[in-house]
C-alpha cells in the first residue's frame, strides 16, 4: 500500500482505500495516523457504516482542497452564517435517517465543516416555525398543560419585582 | 437502515446513547464492535468536546428519556397496522415527522444545531415540550441565546435581571402580555412589555393629576415608575411622555408609604444618623411633636381613613423616601437607555428583514414572460368555456402561483395544471356570482329608501322616533319580501299591497322596542344580590305588572329610565354646529331621535347582515351609566322616583363643571365648553364610552360605580337644592308646548314683589323674589335668593306665542 493511501474499516467490515488528503479531513483519522505512523493496518471506524462512510468520503473528496480550519476559536464565526454552498446543499439532500447518520459520523470523525453543513440544514428546516409546527416536524408530543403554558408565559414576562425589593441599603438601614 | 423501522427496536435503540446505537442491522458481534468503538472514539475526540459533554449529560438523559416514552407511543400503532389490513400503514408514514430521526441525536448535537438558530426559533423550540424547555433554559446555554441575539445586532439589556429569555420573548413573541391576543405590533421597551392597544388604554395612565384625585398615590411614586417609550395610543413615539403602568404606580406608591411609615417610627434613628451632616435638622426635629400624634391616629398607612389620606397627600415626603427615590434614578436611567437601544435594535431588525425581502425583485423580462403565460392560459380557458371570460381578468386568477409562473406553457404543462386551474376558476366564478347577487339586493334595498322616508314623514312627530332605522326597517318580514325576492318588482302596486302589513309590523316594532327598553331598565336597576327586590322607583310599574307593563311616556321620561345608544363613536357622526352627543344617553324617545338623526344614513344592509334574522334594537344600559345617573340625581337632591331630564338640565345651569373622580380617564371633567350644551350629558357620554371600553377589554372588567363631584357657579346655590320642579321646563325646544304649559307666572303691572305668596311661585326656591317686568309683552322673571344671587329667565307670554 502506498503512503498516499489509507485503509478504513467500517462497522459492517467493509474496507475503503482512500487518499491520505481525503482522510485527513477527519481530525480523528488524522490524529490516529499521526499516532500510528505509517502502517498497513486498516483503521477501524466502528461507529460508521459503509454507506454512510461512502457519503462522508464523497464530501471529503470534494473538499480535500479546502484550507484547514484554523482552530476552535472560529466557533462563533462559522456559526454566524447559515448559508450552505450549492454543492453541499445538493450533497445533503438525503433522507432523514441518512442526515442523522451523517451528523453523527461527522461528529465522531471530527469533521467540523461537514458537521456544520448537517446542523445548518436541520436548523434551516426549523427556522421560522411555530412550536406546533416544530412538534409536527419532530413528532413530539406537547406535554405542557394549558395551565403550565400560561404559567410559563407569566414567568417569561419581566416584572420588576426583584428590583422592587432591592431597596437601597442606605434606606433600609434601621437600627 | 431499513431494519430500524422495526418499532420495538426503535424505542429500545433510542434508549441507548449515541455511541451505543448500532448503525445497521443488529447482530451481536456488531454491537460488541460498537462498544469497543465507543471507547476508541471517546479517546480520540479529546479536549473540549469531551468536556462539553460532561455537564450536559444529565440533560441528555432527560431528553432521551422523554424520547423513550414517545417512542413507545409510536410503537403501538404500527403493531396494530401489521395485524390489520396493509393500507393502514399509510397513515403511520404520514404521521411520521419529517425530522423525527433527528430527535434521537445526543444533546450536544442538538445544541450544535441550536447554535445556528435565531432567537425567535429558540423561543419556539423552548415552547415545544418540557424537555426542550429544560434544555434551552438551562444556565449553561445562556451563551447560545446571547450569540443568537448578537447575530441580529440586538443590543444587550440586563438591567433589573432581564434574562435573554425574557428579552427574546419581548422582541419576538407577538402576543399581548396583558390579554394574550396575537399580532400585537409593538413592544414597549420602556416598560418592557408588549401590550395590545386595549390593554395599553386600560393599564397605562398619564402621570398628571391633582393631588386630591388620587390621594392614595404617593406624590413621589411617579419618580419611581418605569416610563413607556410611547403614549397609550402609540401616537407619540419616543416622546418623553409622562405615562406609566397603573399597577407599577400603585406598587411603588405602596412601597413609599411603607417607607414613610417606617421612617415615622424610626425618625429618631434617621435624625441621629444624619445629624452630623445637616444643620437643617432642626426643623425636622422641631416638627417632631406633630408626627407621633399623627401616626398614633393612623398607625398603618393601609387604614384608608379619609383623614389619613388628606394628611398623607399633604405631608412632605420624609428624607428617607427622598433618598430612596434618588437612589433609584440611576437604575431608571439605565432602563431607559437600554429600552431606547432595544427599540432602535428592533427597528433595525425590521428594516433588515424588509430589505432582505426586497432583495430579489422580479426582473422586467421575467414579469413579461409570466404575463405571456397568463394570457395563454386565459385564451385556453375561454376556449374551454366562454363563461369564464370574466374570471380570467381578476387579480385572484392572475396572481395565482400556477398562472404567474416562470415556466413556459407547453402542452404537458397545460395538462398538468388544467384541473387545478379549472378548480380555481370555479371558485372565482362562485364568488363573482355571490358578489353580483349581493350588489343586486343592495340596489333593491336602496330603491326602498324614498318610500321609507315618505312613510316616516306621514307619521306624527311623536311617533317618528319609534320607526325603526332603515337598516332595521329592511329586516321587517313584509319589507324583506320586497327586496329579497328577486322576482318581485318594486312598484306602487306591490308597495301598497304590503303597506297594511308594514304598518302592523311597525306598530309591533314600536311596542317591542318599548318593552325591550323597559326590560333593560328594570334589569339594570334591580339589585343583583336580591332578585326578589323590586327596583326602588318601580312604584307605578308594580301596579301594572299584573296587567300590561307600563311603557308610558311618564315611565320613559324619568331620569331613572335613561337608556344609551349602542352605536359607537356617536361623536363622529356630527354636523357642524350641532350638539354632537345630545341623546346618546337620555330618555328613550330622545335616544331614538338621536339615532334617526345620526345613525340612519345607511341605505342598504352590509353583506354580512343580508342574512340577519330580524330587526335589532340598538339600545343598551350599562350599569355604570345607571350609577352615574343616580349620582347626578343625588347631587341635584332630586327625588329618584320623579326626577326627569328637565330637572337635570335645570340643575346643570347652576354647575360650572362635573368631575368623575374615580376614573383614570383623562376625560374626567365635563364643563360647559362652547360646543357643549349640556355638560352632564358630556359626563354621561364619557361614562358610557369608558364602560364600553371596559366591557370590550380582554378580559373584560367593570368600572367602580362612578363618583361624581360638581362645582357650582355659586356655592351658596347648594342651599337652594333641590330646584323646584317645573314641567315642562322652559328649555323645551317646542314653543307650542311651552304655551300650553300649566304653570303661569303671576303678572303684575306695577312690578310688585310676589313675596307674599311663596306657595304659588314654586318656580324658584323659598325666600326668593320674583320680579316680572317688561312692557312689550315679554316678561322677565328675576329671582333673587337670600344670598343676593340674581337668577334671570325670560318668559314669553301666551298671547305672543299664539300669534
Amino acid at each position: 500500500m502506498s503512503a498516499n493511501k489509507v485503509k478504513l474499516s467500517t462497522s459492517d467490515q467493509e474496507e475503503f482505500d482512500v487518499e491520505r488528503d481525503v482522510a485527513n479531513r477527519s481530525v480523528l483519522i488524522k490524529n490516529m495516523l499521526e499516532d500510528l505512523g505509517d502502517s498497513d493496518q486498516a483503521i477501524p471506524l466502528p461507529n460508521v457504516s459503509a454507506n454512510v462512510l461512502k457519503k462522508v468520503l464523497e464530501w471529503c473528496e470534494h473538499h480535500k482542497k479546502d484550507p484547514e480550519p484554523i482552530a476552535e476559536d472560529l466557533d462563533d464565526n462559522r456559526r454566524k452564517t447559515t448559508e450552505i454552498s450549492d454543492w453541499d446543499a445538493k450533497f445533503i439532500q438525503v433522507d432523514q435517517e441518512m442526515l442523522f447518520e451523517i451528523i453523527l459520523a461527522a461528529n465522531y470523525l471530527d469533521i467540523k465543516p461537514l458537521l456544520d453543513v448537517g446542523c445548518k440544514t436541520v436548523a434551516n428546516m426549523i427556522k421560522g416555525k411555530q412550536p406546533e409546527e416544530i412538534r409536527k416536524l419532530f413528532n413530539i408530543v406537547n406535554d405542557f398543560t394549558p395551565e403550565e403554558e400560561a404559567q410559563i408565559k407569566k414567568e417569561n414576562e419581566w416584572a420588576e419585582d426583584r428590583v422592587r425589593l432591592l431597596v437601597p441599603p442606605s434606606c433600609t438601614a434601621t437600627r | 437502515m431499513s431494519a430500524r423501522s422495526h418499532p420495538a427496536r426503535k424505542s429500545a435503540a433510542s434508549r441507548l446513547s449515541y455511541a451505543e446505537q448500532p448503525t445497521s442491522s443488529s447482530s451481536e458481534d456488531e454491537e460488541a464492535l460498537s462498544d469497543s468503538g465507543r471507547e476508541g472514539g471517546a479517546g480520540a475526540t479529546k479536549g473540549k468536546r469531551k468536556a462539553l459533554r460532561k455537564p450536559a449529560e444529565g440533560k441528555a438523559q432527560a431528553v432521551e428519556e422523554g424520547d423513550v416514552s414517545e417512542g413507545d407511543e409510536e410503537a403501538r400503532p404500527p403493531n396494530k397496522a401489521r395485524r390489520g389490513p396493509a393500507r393502514r400503514i399509510q397513515p403511520k408514514n404520514k404521521r411520521k415527522g419529517k425530522l423525527e430521526a433527528l430527535k434521537r441525536l445526543p444533546v450536544e448535537m442538538l445544541t450544535e444545531i441550536f447554535w445556528h438558530l435565531n432567537p425567535c426559533d429558540l423561543l419556539a423550540l423552548s415552547m415545544v415540550s418540557k424537555q426542550y424547555r429544560a434544555l434551552l433554559t438551562a444556565k449553561s446555554l445562556g451563551r447560545l441565546w446571547k450569540a443568537a441575539r448578537d447575530r441580529l445586532d440586538l443590543p444587550a439589556a440586563t438591567a433589573g435581571g432581564f434574562t435573554e429569555w425574557q428579552y427574546t420573548q419581548l422582541v419576538f413573541d407577538k402576543h399581548c402580555q396583558g390579554c394574550g391576543v396575537n399580532n400585537v405590533r409593538r413592544a414597549d421597551f420602556g416598560i418592557r412589555k408588549r401590550l395590545c392597544k386595549t390593554c395599553r388604554n386600560s393599564k397605562i395612565l398619564r402621570l398628571k393629576w391633582k393631588r386630591h384625585h388620587l390621594p392614595n398615590i404617593h406624590p413621589l411614586a411617579k419618580n419611581c415608575v418605569l416610563r413607556p417609550l410611547h403614549s397609550p395610543g402609540d401616537l407619540r413615539w419616543l416622546s418623553n411622555a409622562e405615562y406609566a403602568l397603573a399597577e407599577d404606580l400603585q406598587a411603588w406608591s405602596d412601597q413609599l408609604w411603607e417607607l414613610e411609615a417606617e421612617s415615622d417610627d424610626s425618625s429618631d434613628d434617621i435624625g441621629a444618623d444624619e445629624e452630623d451632616g445637616a444643620a437643617t435638622q432642626t426643623p425636622v426635629s422641631g416638627g417632631r411633636p406633630a408626627r407621633p400624634r399623627r401616626s398614633a391616629a393612623a398607625p398603618s398607612y393601609k387604614e384608608d381613613t379619609s383623614d389619613d389620606d388628606d394628611n398623607r397627600g399633604r405631608r412632605e415626603p420624609s428624607r428617607r423616601v427622598k433618598a430612596f427615590v434618588a437612589a433609584r434614578q440611576p437604575f431608571l436611567k439605565q432602563i431607559k437607555e437600554e429600552g431606547e437601544a432595544m427599540f432602535y435594535g428592533a427597528a433595525g431588525l425590521r428594516e433588515k428583514l424588509h430589505s432582505a425581502h426586497q432583495a430579489n425583485p422580479v426582473s422586467f423580462e421575467t414579469r413579461m414572460r409570466q404575463m405571456d403565460r397568463a394570457d395563454e392560459i386565459a385564451e385556453k380557458v375561454i376556449e374551454l368555456d366562454p363563461a369564464y371570460g370574466d374570471c380570467v381578468y381578476t387579480s385572484s386568477f392572475t396572481s395565482h402561483k400556477l398562472v404567474m409562473s416562470d415556466e413556459a406553457l407547453t402542452d404537458e404543462e397545460w395538462d398538468r395544471i388544467k384541473p387545478a386551474i379549472l378548480k380555481l376558476l370555479a371558485r372565482i366564478k362562485k364568488k363573482q356570482d355571490r358578489d353580483a347577487l349581493n350588489t343586486r339586493l343592495q340596489n333593491r334595498q336602496r330603491n326602498l329608501r324614498p318610500r321609507y322616508d315618505k312613510l316616516k314623514r306621514a307619521l306624527p312627530a311623536s311617533a317618528r322616533p319609534f320607526v325603526p332605522l332603515f337598516i332595521n326597517f329592511l329586516l321587517l318580514p313584509s319589507i324583506k319580501e320586497l327586496w329579497s325576492e328577486l322576482t318581485v318588482e318594486l312598484n306602487d302596486g306591490t308597495w301598497y299591497n304590503q303597506l297594511d302589513a308594514v304598518k302592523e309590523e311597525l306598530d309591533q316594532f314600536r311596542l317591542d322596542l318599548a318593552l325591550h327598553a323597559r326590560e333593560l331598565i328594570i334589569a339594570a336597576r334591580r339589585d343583583p344580590d336580591d332578585p326578589d327586590e323590586h327596583p326602588t322607583q318601580s312604584g307605578p310599574e308594580n301596579e301594572d305588572e299584573a296587567g300590561t307593563p307600563d311603557v308610558s311616556h311618564d315611565f320613559f321620561a324619568r331620569a331613572t329610565s335613561f337608556v344609551c345608544c349602542t352605536f359607537t363613536s356617536c361623536h363622529k357622526h356630527s354636523t357642524a354646529g350641532d350638539d354632537r352627543i345630545s341623546g346618546v344617553v337620555g330618555p328613550l324617545p330622545l335616544v331614538l331621535a338621536h339615532q334617526h338623526a345620526r345613525h340612519n344614513q345607511a341605505d342598504c344592509l352590509s353583506t354580512t347582515r343580508l342574512c340577519a334574522d330580524g330587526p335589532q334594537f340598538r339600545i343598551e344600559l350599562p350599569l355604570e351609566v345607571v350609577r352615574a345617573v343616580d349620582a347626578l340625581i343625588d347631587l341635584a337632591k332630586l327625588d329618584p322616583a320623579t326626577a326627569t331630564r328637565d330637572d337635570l338640565v335645570r340643575f346643570d345651569r347652576l354647575v360650572t363643571m362635573y368631575e368623575w373622580t374615580n376614573t383614570l380617564s383623562w376625560k374626567r371633567h365635563a364643563a360647559h365648553w362652547p360646543w357643549t350644551d349640556q355638560a352632564w350629558e358630556d359626563l354621561l357620554y364619557t361614562v358610557k364610552t369608558e364602560a364600553d371600553r371596559a366591557r370590550k377589554a380582554r378580559p373584560p372588567y367593570s368600572l367602580d360605580p362612578p363618583v361624581i363631584e360638581c362645582h357650582l357657579r355659586d356655592p351658596s346655590d347648594w342651599a337652594r337644592l333641590p330646584l323646584p320642579t317645573v314641567s315642562p321646563s322652559p328649555v323645551q325646544p317646542s314653543k307650542k308646548k311651552q304655551a300650553r304649559a300649566p304653570f303661569r307666572f303671576r303678572h303684575s303691572d306695577g312690578g310688585e314683589d310676589s313675596d307674599d305668596d311663596d306657595s304659588d311661585s314654586d318656580e324658584v326656591g323659598p325666600g326668593s323674589r320674583v320680579k316680572v317686568e317688561g312692557s312689550d309683552g315679554a316678561s322677565e322673571q328675576e329671582s333673587e335668593d337670600d344670598d343676593g344671587v340674581v337668577f334671570r329667565r325670560r318668559v314669553v307670554p301666551d298671547s305672543q306665542e299664539d300669534a
